[in-house]
């Protein structure tokens, strides 16, 4: 026994890895803040965003394991991934970011965390319904986090960004003014328009017309495009190409093509295409999609447009919606405003819809967000609409429904094609009981509702809800 | 060999009879039956009487004697004793043949220390340095196969250097690794598989055991037995491997010295069935580019030049080949050619291996020294080698009479190129075996024109790039992937130690043991900017380092109270320190593509240095007695008290490894033994543990990388240097593994020795095994490391040994014949429902640990079946694939056995090892892609039916046979389709190119493609011829030539349809079974010549 505890002694004080932290205290909060946000783009354009972008009409499965999910064929393990990046690599380090912002009085990192937790409970409840909340990320405290209804979870979401607001307005030290925020470098400004119109898109999820009408209002949501809330990439593989580049062009060419809904929604070359005599979609089509294949297809109809100078050649200008360092949408000037003309038009206010409308007709009149080339070498056209255009024979009205129907048809519409490959798209058409009749896959009735659990989950937690794929989350039970 | 070694334990303790002269005195040489060599140290006795002598280094002896009708007994241990009259000869020469039962055999225990067989109470396998030399295996542990009862060895394939894995009595640890700890003289080594967390793809690796020259070993044991193995602890849970080289020898003086040559030529012995029918394409039309081969069938074209395009509508321009000829894009087959694309990589490869050793001694010290140089030219056409070079000295000397001094040092450089295999578009078989059979490799590269004529130098081609217009290969043409990618490895090894060894007293030893292992292996990977696996290119380097020390002290007491009663005790103490460091960079994307290897030829955004470093340390205290009772009844037990830095602070850190074991030997009560003349009772019992890999009790908090499911990924570093912590939390109290087994078996000898049985049943069990285990993701972490699970093993092992005729000529035949069967069973995993093993293959397609299963069976998809065992279909009768995953297979054997022959006839030697495994599966990814790609073998059968069948049989995609516009209609109305008629219950539906590239194939569903992968073998047949007579030795001055013809493989029998199944994608790794595209594995014949002077 002498001997072995002699052993002790020549055996203790290696016990932690030389190389990498076990101790968070040495690293910046501002670090964690970064990290997580690294996990939001995850979350918002990752792997699921693919996945329900097939079902959305927005791509299709060409190849191997991607046709069989296009058709809905899917397990509780194909939503790991998502669910991790939202509570693992969001929220347990947001939730690091504010035990620690307190203490630092660094309410700037406060209440970007916030939003960004908002963002986070938000898209678990709009994509799955009944989420952890209110006992989620406790470990080791709880082990299995209880499920929270979708309703209080939304409301729980409404609360964090106005937490966050007022945290934002907060004054902090001058050390706080700058921050490695990759959003908006720490505009306090900047957020604030971003929590209200997140406030917007989750009363809007609810069906809370004039809560959502209030928060787009362009006092209160992102008012300008240069506030838009923009994943940035970059032309490094592995490290920060655009997901859909990479997955497209270097990961599984060939799995994913767009032989789908929207770009014949908006190719002129379609007969019943969207495009009329004020609108031409000519140049969006193109900076979207690739009509024709040619890049990672030898040929199909439509494919993703991934071009990028750097690996095609295509030239400055050019960089296609899904090239591999195009910024990728999150919250946008451009869905505030169509939450506004959504909110608007559902609570009867016909000429601010179409003013809402309108001014996001006008910003893509000039040019909108597409790259430069594509507004040069092709058909671009946003003229204004006018009320007659949604009266029964006008040329948004040509079945002849009330104005007002109409007008919110053409907003989904609008939004459909503006949101494109994002995960509101899908929201949308599972809140509006797909009112763009985007197509259903032969031997199913309708598009999945939700995403099911994911294994990982219902393996270790017994409070996982039963549900399926095709059971609407509650807040779509109610008609549109 | 055996012989060597058992002199090395008796050289210094056998002695030695004063000679007194007499009136006769007779001299003469004794050498040794199988190959010749001359025998030092022969107890020559008159028999008798106790006059007697010993032969000299060479053999020779002289014995005066006064007896008239005197006998000389030849005696040496581990060889049979031999009477010899004397008559009025004056030269009495003896060649002495090995006891084939090994009567008294020595062993080496865990520890290292010589040991007496018939005394323990457990029982380990020995394999004799000759018998893995003889094997013709270039790495020990190839060597080893089909040669020790229950160890069951797996090469990762047949590309030179690739390593093993070594399985001793069934897995019995989930997270960690399976491969039993190697001793070698009494100092633990590394056999490390550093596989880089590539597990499905990169290059077959090596195993750090084969860096050893084969030709250094004198023995292997193989220790099974936890209660042997208890020393080592928390090492010993996978049994122990103790090797013990070769030792120089008393040979007053005389340099002995030995040279071997071994060639080897080496060819493919099994690769997956294709075919040739059905050219590239889809519904039976031929389409440009397309990534399978579902086009029309190939007999039915015109012949001659394919139409190309070459301008306008479709031009894509052209490649322009080194042979002058032109390929661009096609719009019509007409060739008719096809193409093996099965074996065109490979060729026959071969090696040369020399060796030269030197040994020699005196009475006091002793030397042997070898160098060997091994140089392979793998079965891979180009960039596929394997060189090693291995030096050592082992030294030993007397410093007094009581003090004895040794160090063992060997030196290996091994160096090897390797190609790329398995899931990766870069793998020589996914490229090759999915390529159109109508389609050409042979063109390689040339230079690509566009439509513009604008030229690209050297511009891959490949079958979906027919002719260069893509970007991208696609796949990469494997004649291309085999000149243009490189996988480098260098090592750098010395291992050694140094044993002084004091006896104190008569009855007290003191022996220290201290010793080092030390490698660096630089790897390289070079990824050409036009292969698939990363467009742009890449260049990996990095070095990896590995150091170990250990230190072992320990007492040894020996006492006898009476001649019935004695025993020994040994104390002791084990000091062992283990570091590895990893150092590397990726860089990728090269600026200038055809540049040689350099980062600074990369955007430094696209690179990439990491680096990784663990230490562990393990201290422990132990006790070893053993005591004899009578001469029959032998007990041992054992105890190791031991700490290790793998614990946190938290966690206990202290624990105890006890054994126990009696052997009896009862036919000591016999007066009659001329049937049964040996016969011995045992039974152990015995705790080993593994102890937790370093640093899981704290968690960590990495640079941010948010890796998606299919591969795409973020980083921290280029997003203003984001941190995370990680989604595994630390277990603070973290435990070892400990496995509990008890084990009993008997060993008998009949007739005199020449009929030996041995059987061997044991059980363990192991608890608090270590496993990942999943948290609620909404806990905010995703996995922790917990003692969560437990496993059990049962299993019995035979080994039957008869020497069936043994004349007095010299010829003797003899059977070596070996039976193992285990049973593994999962018996906990703490709810999970299935744990997916390291290596253990995809997502889908996977080998998993499954709660009441044996562990490592094969999971994933498979069609969903009701209770009565009926499919569930769809609309059009096509069976449905079941909505989760589950066990679909099992790789486990049923038993395994091996029946070795050695006949025997003065200097010639004729054996065969005949191996086989019954039962166990493998899950045959590649089968399941070829299916899908319309490259299987299978997917070649046409059938034809009836119109009114056409009109009303159901293809997948729920058209009919007559509708879906891939069959053709007959002149009598019949239609002939590419595909067979099935039928899952539902009525008759058709498998056609629509059912095979959705639900039918691999990609969709993996249960249909789990085989049956026993098999059977003639593992080995080696023939030798020794000249070692006396006028061949006066005549050439040598002590004997040995020439030899040795094949491996030479036949193979299996119901497995794809390469070897003796073979495992991952490699050593603990997931079994798995096979997808790896490289195949191979047949050989060797010729061996050997030389003593």
């Amino acid at each position: 026994m002498m001997l072995a505890s002699g052993c002790n002694e020549l055996t203790e004080g290696y016990s932690t890895d030389p190389v990498n932290i076990t101790d968070p205290s040495v690293i910046a909060t501002g670090s964690f803040l970064t990290g997580a946000q690294v996990g939001l783009i995850g979350a918002y354009e990752g792997d699921i965003n693919r996945l329900v972008g097939m079902w959305s009409g927005y791509f299709s499965g060409e190849d191997r394991q991607y046709i069989g999910l296009s058709n809905y064929g899917v397990s509780g393990r194909d939503f790991n991934g998502e669910w991790a990046a939202i509570y693992a690599s969001v929220l347990k380090n947001t939730q690091i970011v504010k035990s620690r912002a307190h203490v630092e009085k660094n309410f700037r990192a406060l209440g970007i965390a916030q939003v960004m937790e908002a963002m986070s409970f938000g898209l678990a409840a709009d994509l799955w319904g009944d989420v952890p909340f209110s006992e989620a990320v406790r470990y080791p405290v709880i082990t299995e986090p209880k499920f929270d209804n979708q309703a209080s979870v939304y409301n729980a979401v409404q609360i964090l960004l106005d937490s966050a607001i007022l945290n934002l307005a907060t004054t902090v030290p001058t050390a706080y003014k700058t921050s490695p925020d990759v959003f908006f470098g720490g505009d306090d400004a900047a957020w604030t328009k971003v929590a209200n119109t997140l406030k917007a898109r989750y009363y809007l999820h609810v069906r809370d017309y004039d809560n959502a009408a209030i928060y787009s209002d362009v006092s209160m949501g992102i008012d300008d495009p240069s506030g838009n809330m923009m994943a940035p990439h970059g032309p490094v593989y592995l490290q920060q190409f655009n997901l859909f580049y990479s997955f497209t062009t270097y990961d599984r060419p060939g799995y994913m093509g767009a032989n789908s809904f929207a770009p014949r929604l908006i190719d002129p070359a379609e007969a019943d295409s969207r495009n009329n005599a004020k609108t031409s979609e000519e140049a969006r089509l193109n900076y979207y999609y690739y009509p024709g294949g040619g890049l990672n297809f030898a040929s199909i109809a439509y494919e993703p447009n991934v071009l990028v100078d750097f690996d095609w050649g295509s030239g400055e200008g050019y960089d296609g919606f899904f090239g591999a360092n195009t910024s990728f949408p999150m919250v946008t000037f451009e869905e505030n405003t169509l939450i506004r003309a959504e909110a608007l038009a559902k609570t009867g206010d016909f000429t601010g819809a179409l003013d809402a409308l309108n001014e996001l007709r006008s910003y893509y009149d000039n040019g909108g967000y597409w790259s430069a080339g594509y507004e040069a070498d092709f058909d671009s056209q946003y003229d204004p609409y006018l009320a007659t255009d949604f009266l029964p024979g006008g040329i948004e009205n040509a079945d002849g429904v009330a104005s007002i129907d109409a007008l919110v048809r053409e907003v989904i519409e609008e939004r459909y094609i503006t949101l494109l490959g994002q995960l509101e798209g899908y929201n949308d058409i599972r809140r509006t009981n797909n009112l763009l009749d985007i197509p259903i896959k032969v031997g199913s009735a309708t598009l999945p509702l939700r995403l099911l659990y994911p294994q990982s989950e219902l393996n270790t937690n017994n409070n996982v809800p039963t549900v399926g794929l095709f059971d609407a989350t509650p807040a779509n039970t109610t008609p549109y | 060999m055996m012989k060597k070694i058992l002199l090395c334990a008796v050289v210094f303790i056998s002695f030695l009879q004063g000679v007194q002269a007499q009136q006769r005195t007779v001299s003469g040489k004794v050498t040794a039956l199988d190959d010749g060599t001359t025998l030092p140290g022969v107890n020559v006795v008159v028999k008798g009487t106790a006059n007697g002598t010993v032969t000299d280094a060479n053999g020779g002896y002289t014995i005066s004697f006064s007896e008239p009708n005197a006998v000389l007994v030849f005696s040496f241990v581990g060889m049979e004793t031999k009477e010899v009259a004397v008559s009025s000869n004056a030269t009495v020469d003896v060649q002495l043949g090995m006891d084939v039962t090994q009567l008294n055999e020595v062993v080496v225990n865990a520890m290292g220390d010589v040991v007496p067989k018939d005394r323990l109470g457990s029982a380990p396998s020995t394999v004799s340095g000759t018998a893995i030399i003889s094997s013709g295996e270039t790495g020990i542990l190839n060597g080893l196969a089909g040669k020790a009862p229950g160890l069951n060895l797996t090469r990762n394939g047949g590309d030179p250097g690739a390593g093993s894995y070594i399985q001793i009595r069934g897995q019995s640890t989930i997270n960690g690794s399976v491969q039993p700890l190697i001793v070698i003289d009494g100092m633990p080594m590394f056999n490390t598989f550093q596989d880089n967390g590539n597990q499905v793809d990169g290059v077959q690796q090596q195993s750090r055991l084969n860096d050893l020259n084969p030709e250094d070993i004198a023995s292997v044991e193989v220790i099974k037995s936890a209660s042997a193995a208890a020393l080592w602890g928390s090492r010993a849970a996978n049994g122990v491997i103790v090797i013990t080289t070769k030792k120089g020898m008393n040979s007053k003086g005389k340099i002995n010295v030995s040279y071997s040559g071994t060639l080897s030529f080496d060819q493919v012995n099994k690769v997956p069935e294709l075919q040739r029918t059905f050219g590239q394409g889809g519904d039976g039309a031929y389409v440009y580019n397309t990534p399978r081969s579902w086009g029309d069938k190939i007999s039915e074209r015109s012949g001659g030049q394919d139409t190309y395009i070459t301008s306008g509508a479709g031009y894509t321009g052209y490649t322009q080949f080194a042979d002058g000829t032109q390929r661009y894009r096609i719009s019509q087959k007409n060739s008719t050619e096809t193409y093996d694309h099965g074996k065109e990589a490979f060729q026959t490869g071969h090696f040369l291996e020399n060796n030269i050793s030197l040994s020699g001694g005196n009475e006091r010290s002793n030397i042997f020294a070898s160098y060997s140089n091994l140089n392979q030219e793998g079965i891979v056409m180009n960039n596929s080698n394997y060189k090693r070079n291995t030096a050592r000295v082992n030294a030993s000397t007397m410093l007094t009479d009581r003090i004895q001094l040794a160090a063992n040092m060997s030196f290996s450089g091994v160096s090897s190129n390797r190609i790329q295999q398995g899931s990766n578009l870069g793998g020589i078989f996914l490229g090759g075996l999915r390529t159109p059979p109508d389609f050409d490799n042979s063109f390689t590269e040339g230079t690509y024109f566009n439509a513009e004529g604008v030229p690209t130098l050297n511009k891959q081609v490949s079958f979906r790039n027919t002719n260069g217009s893509a970007g991208n290969s696609g796949f990469d043409n494997p004649l291309w992937t085999i000149n243009h990618n490189k996988n480098t490895s260098t090592v750098n090894r010395v291992l050694g130690n140094i044993e002084l060894n004091y006896e104190l007293t008569d009855w007290l030893t003191l022996k220290g043991n201290v010793g080092v292992d030390s490698y660096s292996d630089r790897q390289t990977e070079f990824v050409n900017a036009q292969s698939a696996i990363l467009p742009g290119g890449a260049y990996t380097e990095q070095v990896i380092t590995e150091a170990q020390w250990n230190t072992n002290l320990y007492a040894t007491g020996k006492k006898r109270f009476s001649d019935t009663f004695g025993g020994s005790l040994v104390v002791g103490f084990n000091y062992n320190n283990r570091q590895f460091n990893q150092t590397g960079a990726q860089g990728v994307g090269f600026i200038v593509p055809d540049a040689p290897p350099n980062f600074g030829n990369t955007d430094p955004n696209n690179r990439i240095p990491f680096n990784l470093a663990t230490t562990i340390k393990t201290a422990a205290s132990f006790a070893d007695l053993n005591v004899d009772f009578a001469n029959q009844v032998f007990i041992n037990l054992t105890g190791r008290a031991e700490s290790s830095s793998t614990f946190g602070p938290e966690a206990k850190s202290l624990f105890l490894y006890p054994s126990a074991s009696v052997a009896w030997q009862f036919t000591q009560l016999m007066a009659n033994k001329s049937l049964l003349n040996f016969g011995k009772f045992r039974v152990s019992y015995g705790v080993v543990g593994r102890q937790p890999d370093p640093y899981l009790n704290k968690t960590l908090y990495n640079t941010t990388s948010f890796v998606e499911a299919w591969g795409g990924t973020l980083t921290g570093g280029q997003y203003n240097g984001g941190y995370s912590v990680s989604t595994t939390v630390g277990n603070p109290v973290i435990r070892p593994e400990r496995k509990h087994e008890v084990e009993g078996g008997f060993d008998l000898r009949f007739l005199q020795d020449r009929v030996s049985v041995s059987a061997t049943a044991f059980y363990n069990k192991t608890t608090d095994v270590i496993l990942p285990v999943n948290v609620s993701p909404s806990t905010g972490y995703a996995n922790t490391v917990a003692n969560a699970a437990s496993i059990e093993n049962k299993g019995l092992e035979f080994v039957v040994e008869p020497t069936w005729v043994k004349t007095s000529s010299g010829f003797t035949w003899s059977t070596s014949f070996m039976w193992s069967n285990y049973r593994n069973k999962v018996l906990s995993l703490s709810g999970a429902e299935s744990v997916f093993l390291s290596g253990g293959g995809f997502s889908d397609g996977s080998s998993r640990a499954v709660e009441g299963k044996p562990l490592g069976v094969l999971w994933g998809t498979y069609y969903d079946q009701r209770e009565d065992g009926s499919y569930v279909l769809d609309e059009n009768g096509f069976p449905k694939l079941a909505p989760g995953e589950g066990v679909i297979g099992n790789p486990n054997p049923q038993y395994r056995m091996s029946i070795g022959n050695t006949l025997r006839f003065k200097g010639l030697s004729l054996y065969a090892l005949f191996d086989m495994q019954a039962g166990g599966q493998m899950w045959n990814g590649t089968r399941g892609a070829l299916v899908n790609y319309g490259t299987a073998k299978s997917t070649d059968q046409e059938t034809t039916i009836s119109a009114n069948d056409a009109a009303t049989i159901k293809t997948f995609d729920g058209s009919t046979i007559a509708d879906a516009g891939r069959a053709t209609q007959n002149g009598d109305g019949t239609y002939t389709f590419r595909g067979t008629v099935g039928n899952y219950g539902g009525g008759q539906v058709a498998l056609d190119q629509a059912w095979y590239t959705a639900t039918g194939g691999g990609f969709n569903v993996n249960g249909p493609f789990v085989e049956k992968a026993n098999w059977s073998r003639l593992r080995e047949v080696t023939l030798s011829y020794a000249f070692n007579g006396a006028s061949f030795r006066s005549a050439t001055r040598l002590q004997g030539i040995t020439i030899g013809i040795t094949g491996r493989n030479l036949a193979l029998w299996t119901p497995y349809s794809g390469i070897d199944p003796e073979t495992n994608l991952t490699g050593a790794n603990n997931g079994r079974g798995i096979d997808y595209f790896q490289n195949p594995n191979t047949k050989s014949i060797l010729f061996k010549l050997t030389i003593t002077y």
